[in-house]
């Protein structure tokens, strides 16, 4: 176990070292002066050489990928070329937020998704299944940010019961964690329902049925609790990719999160933010694979022994 | 002449070749034909749309602007009077060129890569391993939005995000399939004979994973031209006046405050064009690949 753990997070760390130098080739991957790009066109050469040698693209790649991991590691991911703050102070209050909104969704979209699968699961065949599988196929399918739009206009528009942008309080929160986990709701129900199905296949539900349990706890303790794992491993996937969808989400209800903030600083050409937005969100993609994988190893033991 | 039990199935056209084999199992299931027949009508669409479209899609007209659906607009009409259901017509063609055009360079490019790297192995495997370890670490829409912001918005470029980032799907398919064929006794045979590697890989190998590239051809069309509307409504893909479904709805996000039809149907093509590749998806797995059909 010690041993498989060691190899997932070296090779973890392996890979964030690539995306590294991918989110340090951002920069100097854009065609043309990217600091003329940032500063205007009819900035002076002065200004240009300043930001030039502010951002040190001065200097050669080795010594400047150097210089900048040097910061990284001790927390210092550059200075907003916008507004000349630390990138880390401008992030950290924005991530927080990104964060909330992204556990909030996963919360209310796992157990709604797991009831879902459940209850679809068990009524194989019935017009349950079928309204929870159309129910799946559609939240799969459905675009986030022309649901954010319809919820607004119903919610916010309509009856005028819901706040429809920015983070002030609770309430704000709901269309955005709602818009947020639907497709997730929906991907849960998918996933527990097939592995629902699979595990009341198993000769020990018979046994259980057998024993004379009720259908009750022959679902629910030994049908369901079996079949977790594959569900655990879903939600842990999605939940990376979830922080990245964040971005358009943000973008429908003006939520001052991290998704919004790249947006806005692609717009706005502060490049400086883009690459630490990327590094940041690609290295939570990478560790919370590494959290499932390991999760998923302690659970099953054939992987860890392979 | 005798006639062969072969020929005898022949005639009446019991003879299992591998699609007669493959339209049984797709005929069976309800949703695959229906998203088939809907798939069908969205082609034709796409080919026809400026034949079909009762009015140019940029014709403005100033006296009815963001009006409701009516008999004379279906979909009602945007800012400028432009026919909304013209202009989300003809968004059809914009959004499939776009899944088509990008995931077939993907599924090519990506075969080939997959079939070397698991065929050849060693370094050339590790190095491109490690690279689609390296784009597989970007949650989703972040890579196809930072290589974006690379190139420049436009859908030229939301084309190059979607190649760049779904090619290691395809590569990794394909080259988990090519591991598992590689040593299997028809390959063996196939080299005790004497047949050179590219005869290998193209005539042995490469049709054994060509379910799996099938189902998810199929799947990653819609996934793109998911991609490819976000972007676009994000600002970082189609520009105006092009009526690409993704810029429609960004362009009604400031009028949803007072009228909704404008958000509702290009919302809603994206959400049917997607959802009719998805079910293609499950239904071609189900027909070619009973193992995966489950998941």
């Amino acid at each position: 176990m010690l041993r498989y753990l060691i190899k997932r997070i070296l090779s973890a760390f392996g890979t964030m070292l690539l995306v590294s130098v991918v989110a340090f080739l951002f920069i100097r991957l854009i065609p043309g002066d990217p600091v003329r790009l940032m500063v205007g066109e009819d900035a002076s050469y002065e200004t240009v050489m300043n930001v030039t040698r502010k951002l040190g693209l001065d200097k050669p790649l080795i010594t400047q990928y150097g210089i900048w991991m040097k910061g990284i590691l001790q927390g210092d991911l550059g200075t907003s070329f916008r507004t000349g703050r630390p990138v880390l102070e401008e992030i950290a209050p924005r991530y927080g937020k990104t964060v909330r909104l992204a556990l909030i969704s996963i919360s209310w979209s796992v157990i709604l998704g797991m009831l879902m699968g459940v209850w679809s699961g068990t009524n194989v065949g019935k017009w349950q299944d079928y309204f929870g599988v159309t129910l799946t196929v559609a939240g799969q399918a459905v675009p986030a940010f022309w649901i954010g739009l319809l919820l607004i206009y119903v919610f916010g528009v309509r009856l005028k019961v819901l706040p429809v942008s920015g983070a002030k309080n609770w309430k704000a929160l709901i269309l955005p964690a709602f818009t947020m986990g639907t497709s997730m709701a929906a991907t849960v129900t998918r996933f527990t329902r097939s592995s629902l199905l699979e595990s009341l296949k198993e000769d020990y539900i018979r046994t259980a049925r057998a024993k004379g349990l009720k259908e009750r706890v022959v679902i629910w303790k030994h049908g369901f609790r079996n079949s977790l794992i594959s569900v655990v491993t879903v939600i842990g996937m999605n939940f990376g990719a979830m922080l990245g969808g964040s971005v358009l989400i943000e973008e429908v209800f003006v939520y001052p999160g991290i998704g919004s903030f790249l947006v806005s600083s692609i717009g706005l050409r502060d490049y400086v933010v883009v690459q630490a937005l990327i590094l940041l969100l690609s290295a939570h993609y990478v560790f919370i694979n590494v959290f499932v994988d390991i999760v998923y190893a302690i659970l099953n033991p054939e992987i860890r022994f392979e | 002449m005798e006639k062969t039990a072969l020929m005898n199935q022949a005639e009446s056209g019991d003879i299992r070749t591998p699609f007669s084999v493959f339209w049984k199992k797709f005929k069976k299931q309800k949703t695959g034909v229906v998203a088939a027949v809907f798939f069908v009508i969205l082609v034709f669409v796409a080919i026809f749309c400026y034949q079909l479209a009762p009015y140019g899609i940029n014709e403005y007209d100033y006296s009815s602007v963001m009006q409701p659906p009516s008999a004379k607009h279906w979909f009602g009409t945007d800012e400028f009077g432009r026919d909304l259901f013209s202009r989300v017509l003809c968004g059809t063609r914009i959004s499939l060129s776009v899944g088509f055009l990008s995931v077939t360079i993907v599924a090519i490019v990506g075969s080939f890569i997959g079939l070397f790297s698991g065929y050849i192995g060693g370094w050339f495997d590790t190095i491109i391993m490690s690279l689609s370890d390296v784009l597989y670490a970007f949650p989703g829409l972040i890579l196809a939005i930072a290589i974006v912001a690379i190139l420049g918005p436009g859908l030229t470029n939301v084309v190059i995000a979607i190649i760049v980032f779904r090619i290691p799907i395809f590569a990794r398919i394909v080259r988990g399939n090519t591991l598992n064929l590689k040593n299997s006794v028809y390959i063996q045979a196939a080299r005790s004979l004497g047949a050179s590697p590219a005869r290998i890989l193209f005539v042995h190998i490469l049709p054994g994973a060509l379910p799996s590239v099938i189902v998810q051809y199929s799947i990653s069309i819609s996934g793109s031209i998911m991609t490819s509307a976000s972007l676009s409504f994000l600002g970082m893909g189609a520009k105006a006046p092009t009526p690409e479904w993704g810029l429609l709805l960004s362009n009604a996000r400031i009028y949803i405050f007072t009228s909704l039809h404008y958000a509702m149907f290009p919302g809603l093509a994206i959400f049917l064009t997607v959802l009719c590749f998805n079910l293609l998806g499950d239904a071609l797995r189900s027909a070619l690949d009973p193992k995966l059909s489950e998941m």
